[in-house]
C-alpha cells in the first residue's frame, strides 16, 4: 500500500476547536490520485499529517507500509526524506544552487534513495531531466534563473529521483498556465515508477484531472471543522 | 557529512560571499588589533623587565623615587634637581659601599640620551664583555648596541652632541666626540644610550648659561681647562687620587667658571643627577638608606630599585588591564555583529531551511551546518588577522623604535596570537543563540513556509 | 652611625621581651624573629644607661658587633617566618632573591633592622614582588653556614619552599604543621 489511513482523528478537545477526521483513505501503489477541494478545506493539514510534521490524536496512518506513529520524532525527518518526494506550489528550489544540484540534493539526506540508483548520480539526474523535458543547458544554471514552468519540472525531478514510495504534490500547477499544466502532469505521471510509487496531487485546479487514475473529493474524504491555521 | 551536503554548504557560502567577506574582514581586523596591542604590551614589558640587576641603591637629590628611576635607568623624563659632588664623595666614602657610578643626564644625540659617567659603569653595571673597557680620552664615547645598529655607527666615527633631551637643542658643534667602542647588548634600556666621561659632560656645559651658549669652546680650551684644574688640585693638596673611580671632579672653587645653581635642568659642572651604588653586604641596605636620608649637607634619598620598579609595574599593570579590557570589548563587539549577521541570514534562509527539511534534513543537521559556517568564519578571520598583524608589525617596527623607543629582540611573535585562539570557541558559543532560533523556526515552519 | 645607636633600644626591647624561654634550648624549628638572636646577646648593656655611653664609639662598635652575631646551631632547621620583602634579584615584577626583614623599612619612625635580623631568601620559583604594604610568610630551611656576601660575611640564609601572602590564619596553620610553638 502506498498510503493507508484508517480512523484518523486530529484536533483539539475544546468545543468549537479544530477537528479533522478521515475514516478511510487507501491509496494503492502504482496509481495516481488527484484530491480536489477549495483552499482551507483541510488539505494542508492532511499534507502535514502525511509528512509527519503533525501527529494524529488517534488512528492509523501508514506510508509504504510503515505506521507513522511508530517512527520517533528523531527519525521522522529521515523517514520523510527516504519515502516521500514533495512538490510544492512554488519556491521549491534553492535559487542559488544549480538545477542539477537541486535535483541531486534529494539524495543528500536519503541514503536509501541514493542506493536505489543505478550508476552515477549525474547520470540519473540527466536521465530524469530528459524525462521531464528539461533542456541540458539549463541544468548548470542557478535554479532561480529558470522560468516557473522549468522550475516546477525540476522540482518534480527532485521528487522523483531515487524513487521514493510516495510523491506528494501540493497544488503544483497553480502557478502555471493551461498548456504548461497539461505538460507538467503528463511528464510527471509518465516518469513514475509504477512498480513502487504512488502519486497524490492535492489541487483545486480541475484542468488536468483526466490524466489521473482516480479523482477524490475532499468533502468525501475529510470531515473537517474549524480552521487549523 | 556527505559530498552533496558539503557541496550545499560551500555553494551557500559562495552565494553569500559578499556579506561573509565583510564579517571575516571585520573580525580579522579586530584580531589583528588585539594581537598588535598584545605585541606592544609585551615589548613595553620587555623594555621594563631587564634593568639594573647589580645596583643595590640609587642615590639622588630628594624627590620622587619613580622619577629618579625612570630618568636614570629608562631615560624617560628628567630629574628635578642635582646632587653636589661633595655629597657624592661623602656617600661613596661610607664603609658599606663597595663601588659607585655617578651619572649625569640631559644631553641627547639624534633622539638617544647621552649619559656622562665614569669607567665604573663598565666594570659594574653593563655587559660582562665590556667589564675591562675604560674611556681613553676626554672626548671619547661608548655607544649602546641599539644606538650603533640604528644610527650605523662604527668605531672611529666622529659625532656632535646636543643639549637637552630633544632634537630641538642647539648642537655643541665646537666639540665633536669619537666613537671608541660599541658596547655589547645588555637587553636593558642602556642599549639605547651613549656614554661619555663625566668630565666631558661638564666641560661641554662650561660655556653655557641659562640654556644658551655664551662662549665658543674649542677642543684646546677644554683640554687646557682640564690641565689647569689638575694643576690647581695638586696645589691645593687634594686628597683624592686621580683614579678611575672618581673622575667627576668638579670644583666650585675653580674660578674659571662662575656658574651658579640657576642651571636646574641644564647640567653645568656642579651637578650629578644620580649615583648607582653597590654594597659590600646587601643586608645593610636599609641602614644605608637611612644614613643617606639623614645626610645633613644636602637633602638626598636612596632608592631601592626593586621596590620602586615594583611600583612602576603596578602602574603598568593598571594600563595593561585597561588594554586587555578594551581588547575584549572590541572582539566582543565584532562577535556581536557576527551573531547579528547570522541571525539575519538565518531569517532570510527560512525558505531554504524548510526545503531541506522536506528533503529529510533534521533540524540538528541544519544547526550543524550553521555551526560549521561559524567555524569557517572564525578560523578564516583568525588566520587573516594573524597575517595582518604580522604585516603591520613589519611596517611599524621602525616607527615604534624611533618614535617610542620600543625595541625588542623579537618583533612579532606568534605567541602574541595565542589569546586570539580563543576567538574560535567564543565564536561557536556566540553562535548558540542564532542556532537555537533556527532550530525553533524550522520546527515551527515545518515544510510549509510560504515566503 | 649615631642613628642606629639611638634607635637601638627598640630592638633591644623586641629581642628580649618576645618568648625568652624559646631561646633557652636548641629549638627544632624557627617561627619567630627572636629565635634568631643568640642568648645573652645584649648582656653587655649596663642596668642604668648613661647618655655618654650611647655616644661612646667603643660601645657603638660592640653593638654593631652584636648585631652581626648569629646562632649557628639553627643550621638546616625548618623555618616559618613572617616579614617584609626587599627584592634583590628580579625580572619584571617577579623576584628570585630578596631580603626578609621584620618590619616595613620605609617608615622612618621604625628603626632599620639589625643585620642578624635581615635574611637572604632565595627561591627556585620566582614569586611576585611584594611592596612594603604587603607582608608575607616564608617557609623553608634556614642556613647558617656558608658566606652570604662576596666579602665573606656569615649570616642567615633561607632556602625557601613557599612564599604566601601574610594572614594570621596562614601563619598559625604553618606553625602548627611544624609541630606547634
Amino acid at each position: 500500500m502506498g498510503i493507508n489511513i484508517q480512523n484518523l482523528s486530529f484536533g483539539f478537545d475544546k468545543p468549537n476547536g479544530f477537528s479533522f477526521k478521515i475514516s478511510d483513505l487507501s491509496l494503492v501503489t502504482g496509481q495516481t490520485y488527484v484530491l480536489l477541494g477549495p483552499s482551507g478545506s483541510g488539505k494542508s493539514t492532511l499534507l502535514n499529517l502525511l509528512s509527519g510534521i503533525l501527529r494524529p490524536n488517534s488512528g492509523l496512518i501508514e506510508i509504504a507500509g510503515q505506521n507513522l506513529l511508530g517512527v520517533t520524532a528523531a527519525h521522522m525527518d529521515r523517514f520523510r526524506g527516504e519515502n516521500i518526494g514533495f512538490i510544492f506550489q512554488t519556491l521549491n528550489l534553492i535559487p542559488w544552487l544549480s538545477a542539477h544540484d537541486n535535483i541531486a540534493l534529494a539524495l543528500a539526506f536519503a541514503p536509501g534513495r541514493r542506493a536505489r540508483l543505478n550508476g552515477a548520480v549525474s547520470d540519473n539526474v540527466n536521465a530524469l531531466a530528459q524525462s521531464m523535458q528539461i533542456e541540458e543547458r539549463l541544468l548548470a544554471q542557478p535554479a532561480g534563473q529558470l522560468s516557473i514552468g522549468q522550475q516546477q519540472r525540476v522540482a518534480a525531478a527532485r521528487a522523483l529521483i531515487g524513487a521514493p514510495s510516495v510523491i506528494l504534490a501540493d497544488e503544483p500547477s497553480s502557478a502555471l498556465d493551461a498548456a504548461n499544466t497539461k505538460l507538467f502532469f503528463e511528464l510527471l505521471i509518465g516518469s513514475l515508477d509504477t512498480t513502487r510509487q504512488t502519486l497524490l496531487v492535492v489541487s483545486h485546479d480541475t484542468r488536468a484531472i483526466d490524466l489521473f487514475d482516480h479523482t477524490l473529493m475532499v468533502d468525501d474524504i475529510i470531515e473537517n471543522r474549524g480552521n487549523y491555521e | 557529512m556527505n559530498s552533496l551536503s558539503l557541496n550545499l554548504l560551500l555553494r551557500s557560502l559562495h552565494d553569500r560571499r559578499f556579506s561573509l567577506s565583510l564579517i571575516v574582514l571585520a573580525l580579522a581586523a579586530a584580531v589583528a588589533l588585539f594581537i598588535s596591542v598584545q605585541n606592544i604590551q609585551r615589548m613595553t614589558k620587555d623594555g621594563f623587565e631587564n634593568t639594573i640587576a647589580n645596583v643595590d641603591l640609587v642615590v639622588a637629590a630628594r624627590g620622587s623615587d619613580i622619577q629618579v628611576l625612570l630618568s636614570a635607568v629608562f631615560g624617560i623624563g628628567s630629574t628635578n634637581s642635582l646632587m653636589a659632588a661633595q655629597s657624592v664623595r661623602d656617600i661613596a666614602d661610607l664603609p658599606e659601599m663597595a663601588w659607585h657610578v655617578p651619572v649625569s643626564l640631559g644631553d641627547s644625540h639624534k633622539g638617544f640620551r647621552v649619559i656622562g659617567t665614569t669607567d665604573a659603569i663598565f666594570a659594574h653595571v653593563l655587559a660582562d664583555g665590556d667589564k675591562r673597557y675604560r674611556f681613553n680620552k676626554l672626548l671619547s664615547l661608548a655607544v649602546g648596541a641599539d644606538v650603533a645598529a640604528r644610527l650605523n655607527y662604527s668605531v672611529g666615527d666622529r659625532i656632535v652632541l646636543q643639549h637637552g633631551l630633544g632634537d630641538y637643542g642647539a648642537a655643541h658643534d665646537d666639540l665633536s666626540f669619537e666613537v671608541e667602542r660599541i658596547l655589547q647588548r645588555t637587553s636593558t634600556p642602556f642599549d639605547r644610550a651613549i656614554f661619555i666621561p663625566l668630565q666631558a659632560s661638564e666641560a661641554i656645559h662650561r660655556g653655557w648659561r641659562g640654556g644658551r651658549r655664551m662662549i665658543a669652546l674649542k677642543p684646546e680650551h677644554v683640554d687646557a681647562n682640564e690641565r689647569h684644574k689638575e694643576a690647581e688640585r695638586h696645589l691645593k693638596g687634594h686628597k683624592h687620587s686621580y683614579d678611575h673611580e672618581n673622575e667627576y671632579h668638579n670644583d666650585h672653587d675653580d674660578d674659571h667658571d662662575d656658574e651658579d645653581s640657576e642651571t636646574e635642568h641644564m647640567h653645568g659642572p656642579s651637578g650629578i643627577d644620580a649615583v648607582f651604588f653597590g654594597l659590600k653586604d646587601q643586608r645593610s641596605i636599609i641602614q644605608v638608606q637611612r644614613e643617606v636620608a639623614a645626610y645633613e649637607a644636602e637633602s638626598l634619598m636612596a632608592v631601592i630599585p626593586g621596590i620602586t620598579l615594583s611600583r612602576i609595574w603596578q602602574i603598568i599593570g593598571l594600563v595593561d588591564r585597561g588594554f586587555i579590557a578594551i581588547n575584549i570589548l572590541i572582539i566582543g563587539l565584532v562577535l556581536l555583529s557576527m551573531v547579528a549577521m547570522t541571525v539575519l541570514s538565518a531569517d532570510n534562509r527560512r525558505r531554504e531551511m524548510s526545503i531541506l527539511r522536506a528533503l529529510g534534513a533534521a533540524p540538528r543537521l541544519l544547526v550543524g551546518m550553521l555551526t560549521l559556517e561559524a567555524l569557517f568564519i572564525s578560523i578564516s578571520a583568525l588566520v587573516l588577522g594573524v597575517v595582518f598583524a604580522g604585516g603591520l608589525s613589519l611596517v611599524a617596527q621602525d616607527i615604534l623604535a624611533v618614535q617610542f623607543g620600543l625595541m625588542s629582540d623579537q618583533g612579532f611573535m606568534l605567541s602574541d596570537a595565542y589569546l586570539a585562539l580563543y576567538l574560535v570557541p567564543t565564536a561557536l558559543l556566540a553562535n548558540i543563540f542564532p542556532a537555537i532560533r533556527l532550530y525553533r523556526n524550522s520546527i515551527n515552519d515545518g515544510i510549509m513556509v510560504r515566503r | 652611625m649615631r642613628l642606629t645607636v639611638i634607635f637601638f633600644a627598640f630592638w633591644l626591647l623586641v629581642g628580649s621581651v618576645i618568648s625568652p624561654s624559646a631561646r633557652a634550648e636548641t629549638p627544632k624549628f624557627v617561627t619567630d624573629w627572636a629565635h634568631l638572636l643568640p642568648e645573652g646577646l645584649y648582656d653587655f648593656f649596663p642596668e642604668d644607661m648613661a647618655t655618654s655611653l650611647w655616644v661612646d664609639p667603643v660601645f657603638q662598635s660592640k653593638i654593631a658587633e652584636a648585631e652581626r652575631k648569629i646562632r649557628p646551631e639553627l643550621n638546616k632547621l625548618p623555618i616559618v617566618l613572617p616579614g617584609y620583602m626587599v627584592p634583590l634579584k628580579y625580572k619584571g615584577n617577579m623576584t628570585t632573591e630578596f631580603l626578609l626583614v621584620p618590619s616595613a623599612g620605609q617608615c622612618i619612625h621604625v628603626p632599620p633592622p639589625p643585620i642578624n635580623q635581615t635574611i637572604f631568601v632565595s627561591l627556585q620559583q620566582p614569586t611576585r614582588i611584594r611592596t612594603y604594604g604587603e607582608p608575607l610568610i616564608v617557609e623553608g630551611r634556614v642556613l647558617t653556614n656558608g658566606q652570604v656576601t662576596e666579602y665573606a660575611e656569615t649570616g642567615y640564609r633561607i632556602d625557601a619552599d613557599s612564599i604566601v601572602d601574610f594572614s594570621f590564619d596562614a601563619l598559625d596553620e604553618r606553625i602548627e604543621q611544624l609541630g606547634g610553638r
